[in-house]
């Protein structure tokens, strides 16, 4: 009894052990090294034919056809996410004027009934990326929330998996810099970096970056942008195609926000959001 | 302001903006075509600021206009009620000082035909207001009306509930209010309400456990309580 308890080792006694065992550090170094060598995620594996008609819907993604082409094909094969593509797309060229009507009401329950039965397995394709959120929209993950990093480090992969419209990026702050040279951001159709605190310089990368230039919808709100942001996106000519501007809950003063109204390269404007701004103080 | 650019934009949302009555009339000067939603909710246009916002041109094709929470009495409505809104399907006045006559006012006037959608939370809206939006032929054309937290008791739960009108609508709320047994058990009886979809008798605590089994009987998942 005695000799056990002098036999348990002090702390000095424990490392000295290990010194004297380096096939131990030895193991766990070589399990570090089968951890960092970790590949990147991929799109699931297709066959030839489910495969050229994907790759023709990430290649044009706002296009109706190769959805309709894929939708055809899924349909023969028994498939229900043919019948959830024609549908979501029936859905979304619904003209305005329908916003009532019974039509609509039977595309929407017949798009509730097949999310309740399979959206678990379609959204499932993104889950590599562990995303916060992901939508699906005209059949497919369309928009997607993700952390800054895992992005621009994955993003490669995601691109050629859905055809992604939409990204809204949490903790990208400290990655502005890299997201303003990310071409990816360029096969965009909204960027939404809503809710970082970034500050009016780091976004700037971001308002100036060539690859902006596509984008349709970009969402700023919650970022301390204040009256430097507002004047960079006023002289950035290369944004010419935006459609929804949100630079909510920034501390814009109002004169600045009647500017944005009047420059010419926003000409495209249609839906503008300055909520919670200092407009009328 | 005076350049001759005409902006194209067609939804703005200056919600929570401190804008007051001079606000709005800088705003009502900007050259603008096809807007077709404004959110002013939580400023503080008041009455005069409303005033100034009916001369903008800009209002004519508008759809959705929320004015929630801007301290507006029935002077507004009346206001509103005489402007040409004539594409408005949705108007937001939660949060405001809106009583019977302003409701009135408002859907009575032959400018807002088009509305669907009328949005009254928290205001003074009582029995009297109920039932006269429901003498007006507007009242039937609505598919949402919300009248949750305003005062609206039994008296105005049995004109809505007999009133043969209301087939367009879709969402009924009357959360917080002061309905009791007698209007309850009126809802629970009638044979209208065809489409509609939800209906909201919340935070009523003067309706008893057997009034809302009756409800709950007649309008199953549609209750909300």
């Amino acid at each position: 009894m005695s000799l056990r308890v002098t036999a348990q080792p002090s702390p000095i006694n424990l490392f000295e052990r290990l010194a004297r065992f380096p096939s131990y550090f030895g193991r766990r170094q070589s399990e570090r090294q089968e951890q960092r060598d970790f590949r990147p995620p991929e799109p699931p594996l297709w066959g030839p034919n489910e495969a050229a008609l994907r790759n023709a819907i990430t290649e044009q993604p706002d296009a109706p056809g190769p959805r309709l082409r894929y939708a055809e094909w899924l349909q023969r094969e028994g498939d229900p996410r043919g019948e959830f593509i024609r549908v979501q797309l029936a859905l979304s060229e619904l003209p305005e004027e329908m916003a009532w009507s019974p039509s609509r009401d039977r595309l929407l329950r017949a798009e509730r009934d097949l999310l309740d039965q399979h959206a678990a397995s379609w959204l499932n394709e993104v889950a590599p990326w562990s995303p916060m959120e992901a939508t699906l929209r005209r059949g497919f993950v369309e928009d997607v929330t993700l952390t800054g990093r895992s992005f621009l480090s994955l993003g490669e992969g995601l691109f050629r998996t859905t055809p992604i419209r939409r990204v809204r990026l949490v903790a990208i702050a400290p990655f502005l810099a890299e997201l303003g040279r990310c071409e990816w951001v360029a096969k965009l159709r909204g960027l939404d970096l809503r809710g970082n605190q970034a500050g009016a310089s780091a976004l700037s990368e971001v308002i100036a970056s060539p690859f902006a230039s596509s984008l349709r919808e970009l969402d700023l709100s919650t970022n301390r942008i204040g009256d430097q942001g507002i004047r960079a996106i006023c002289s950035a000519k290369h944004l010419h195609s935006l459609e929804r501007l949100n630079v909510a809950d920034n501390g814009i003063p109002g004169e600045l926000v009647a500017g944005l109204l009047t420059i010419e390269h926003l000409s495209k404007l249609e839906s503008l959001d300055v909520s919670g701004n200092a407009i009328g103080s | 302001m005076g350049s001759p650019f005409v902006s194209g934009l067609r939804d703005l949302d200056v919600n929570g903006n401190a804008i007051g009555s001079a606000g709005v009339a800088s705003l009502t000067t900007s050259p603008m075509r096809g807007l077709r939603t404004l959110d002013l909710g939580f400023n503080e246009l008041g009455d005069l600021g409303v005033q100034t916002l009916t001369k903008w041109d800009a209002l004519r094709e508008l759809r959705t206009l929320s004015l929630a929470g801007n301290r507006l009495s029935d002077a507004s409505l009346r206001e509103l009620g005489t402007t040409a809104l004539s594409a408005l399907v949705t108007l937001d006045l939660t949060s405001n000082r809106i009583g019977d006559g302003g409701c009135f006012a408002l859907l009575q006037s032959l400018d807002v035909g088009e509305l669907r959608e009328l949005h009254l939370t928290s205001n003074f809206v009582t029995d009297f207001g109920v039932r006269s939006m429901l003498r007006l032929e507007q009242t039937s054309k609505l598919r949402k009306l919300d009248l949750s937290w305003n005062r609206v008791g039994d008296a105005g739960a049995i004109s809505l509930a007999e009133c043969g009108s209301l087939e367009s609508l879709e969402e009924l709320r009357l959360r917080g209010n002061q309905i009791g047994m007698a209007g309850a058990r009126t809802l629970a009886r009638s044979d209208g309400f065809v489409h509609l979809r939800v209906l909201d008798l919340g935070e009523n605590p003067r309706i008893p456990s057997d009034a809302l089994a009756l409800l709950s009987e007649r309008f199953g998942e549609v209750l909300r309580a």
